[in-house]
């Protein structure tokens, strides 16, 4: 019966749906008749509604103080034994890119500056396709978010997503009022009409987007700002908000660091303090309603860690201007897992399992990866583009 | 409902019917409680049609796959199971070797039994993970029809991805 049970019905189908990602890629090697069955949409459909475990981190570079985009990407697998920080993962682009956004496997990036004339690429690095489109308002500060939903848009015949740049516009950028007028505006790309629109959508924000840009959640995007608020964009309604954080950083004594991601299908906003590691979900949007998920102080994570912190309250407490670098910086968070940088390292700390491991020096990445990094949390996918 | 008389409660009590299940492959009988039974679907459907005999073939599944697929359903019949023996009785169930459970799936799959076909194809993959491309090859029944070079193109698509790969 074994001969013929994988020709005959659609279990095997099931079973293999089952596996993930980095399973299947070996598993397409088995045969031509596994790797075109691997290879199908609505296998690939099928397959995602199986979780799929973060398998690393995209690292990239910026200068601090010079308009230049830096070229290098690197790849942290998550599990470094045996696997190396990668550093070619995007050489099938037809050139260099700057990473700008990422959701369910596929990663939003854009040319790197100078560029003659610059586009944005959506790309599925694991099966190197891409897709390229024009850049409407190219733009070196704007910001990108990428907006894929492979559940609400099925992937049966094509693979549809949407691009949201961000502008900053200062009406009077002279003036360093408090009452200036600063606002936000949207321009929306959609690959299924091939087209951008600007939203008639603004946001006043006189905050600046920083670190972790572009967020995907439950439809929306989420940008963290320097203030004490999130910009949150639901695109498809073209609404914008602004979500004030659950605590207000001028509680504290010194300067702490944030980061936001997702986890669960839900926002997380996580903050290193001298109060310690916490992380809070974002339940409502509307009545911004945060819940207290995990809490740590910066002791008990030390004494649970030993072989890698030390004295880590103290250099936390100590920070007490934005301009000083941070001893503790999280990075990005996704599914349980934190990315970040303590002094010269980068580890990954789980906070179910409350473990702390190191994944690579600061040297492996680069001279300039210690300053405000792009970081992108990865899963793959068998997602094809085009 | 709390103040019915208890006679009536007993009077109102249905008989038990029973079924009989017979292995085509080695003419194993087995009697069933109906409702134990009926959780296959595709054996509700022949009692629901009046299709249904005394005695209920059931062709390709031997004895041994057939009496653990009674035992799941038995399991699954008992309202005061707490989902957490279940989960335990469903994992001694799937607790067999590769070939087992694949004339366990295909038997879920012809008795359209749901939640027996979840948990043996999700034991299936967890058993094949890990395994060498040549062992699930023999497994599944499949040929390898690549020529060295063409595998080599194949596992040069991800190249990336495979580092560190088991």
């Amino acid at each position: 019966m074994e001969e013929i049970w994988f020709a005959i019905n659609d279990i095997p189908m099931d079973v293999l749906s089952r596996l993930p990602v980095k399973t299947l890629l070996g598993l397409k090697c088995v045969s031509k008749d596994w790797h075109r069955l691997i290879s199908e949409r609505s296998f690939i459909r099928h397959q995602l509604k199986r979780a799929e475990p973060v398998s690393g981190f995209f690292f990239q570079e910026r200068f601090q103080w010079c308009d230049d985009d830096i070229k290098a990407i690197s790849y942290i697998p998550v599990k470094m034994e045996g696997s190396e920080v990668q550093h070619s993962v995007f050489n099938f682009l037809p050139e260099s890119v700057v990473l700008s956004a990422v959701s369910n496997g596929l990663i939003c990036c854009r040319s790197c500056f100078p560029s003659p004339q610059p586009v944005i690429y959506v790309c599925n690095p694991l099966n190197k396709e891409w897709v390229t489109f024009p850049w409407s308002t190219p733009d070196k500060r704007s910001s990108l978010g990428l907006a894929f939903d492979p559940f609400k848009d099925p992937i049966d015949k094509s693979t549809d997503f949407k691009v949201v740049t961000i502008h900053q516009t200062a009406s009077d950028m002279e003036v360093e009022d408090e009452d200036k007028d600063s606002y936000l505006t949207f321009d929306i790309y959609s690959s299924k009409t091939r087209t951008w629109h600007r939203s008639r959508e603004m946001c006043h924000c006189h905050h600046s987007l920083f670190k972790n840009k572009g967020i995907f959640v439950g439809g929306a995007l989420y940008w963290l700002t320097d203030g004490d608020q999130i910009l949150m964009f639901d695109v498809q309604n073209e609404l914008s908000w602004l979500v004030t954080v659950p605590i207000p950083l001028v509680q504290f004594d010194s300067i702490p660091e944030m980061c936001i991601g997702e986890s669960e299908g839900k926002l997380h906003y996580v903050l290193i303090s001298e109060g310690g590691l916490h992380v809070w979900v974002l339940e409502d949007y509307l009545d911004f309603t945060w819940e207290l998920k995990y809490s740590i102080s910066l002791d008990e994570m030390e004494k649970e860690n030993t072989e890698f912190l030390c004295n880590i309250q103290q250099r936390v407490e100590s920070r007490m201007a934005v301009d000083t670098t941070p001893w503790m910086d999280p990075l990005a968070f996704k599914d349980s897992l934190l990315f970040m940088r303590v002094a010269a390292r980068i580890y990954l700390f789980n906070f179910e399992t409350r473990k702390l491991e190191e994944l690579c020096t600061l040297s492996m990445l680069g001279p300039n990866s210690i300053i405000s990094p792009i970081v992108l949390p990865y899963s793959m996918s068998l997602i094809p583009l085009g | 409902m709390a103040s019915a008389p208890e006679n009536e409660k007993n009077a109102s009590a249905p008989e038990k019917k029973t079924l009989t299940l017979k292995s085509m492959i080695n003419n194993e009988e087995f009697v069933v409680d109906e409702h134990v039974a009926l959780q296959s679907v595709t054996i509700k459907n022949m009692v629901d049609s009046d299709c249904a005999g005394d005695v209920i073939p059931v062709p390709t599944i031997s004895g041994e796959i057939l009496a653990l697929v009674i035992e799941y359903c038995k399991n699954h019949a008992n309202p005061s199971a707490s989902e957490d023996d279940l989960k335990k009785a469903d994992a001694g169930i799937v607790a067999k070797d590769i070939y087992t459970l694949i004339d366990l799936v295909l038997a879920a799959n012809f008795l359209d039994i749901k939640g027996l076909l979840e948990v043996t194809s999700q034991k299936i993959a967890d058993s094949i993970k890990d395994l060498p491309h040549q062992d699930v090859r023999e497994i599944f029944g499949v040929e390898n029809d690549y020529t060295p070079e063409e595998e080599a193109a194949v596992r040069a698509e991800h190249d990336w991805a495979f580092e560190g790969f088991p």
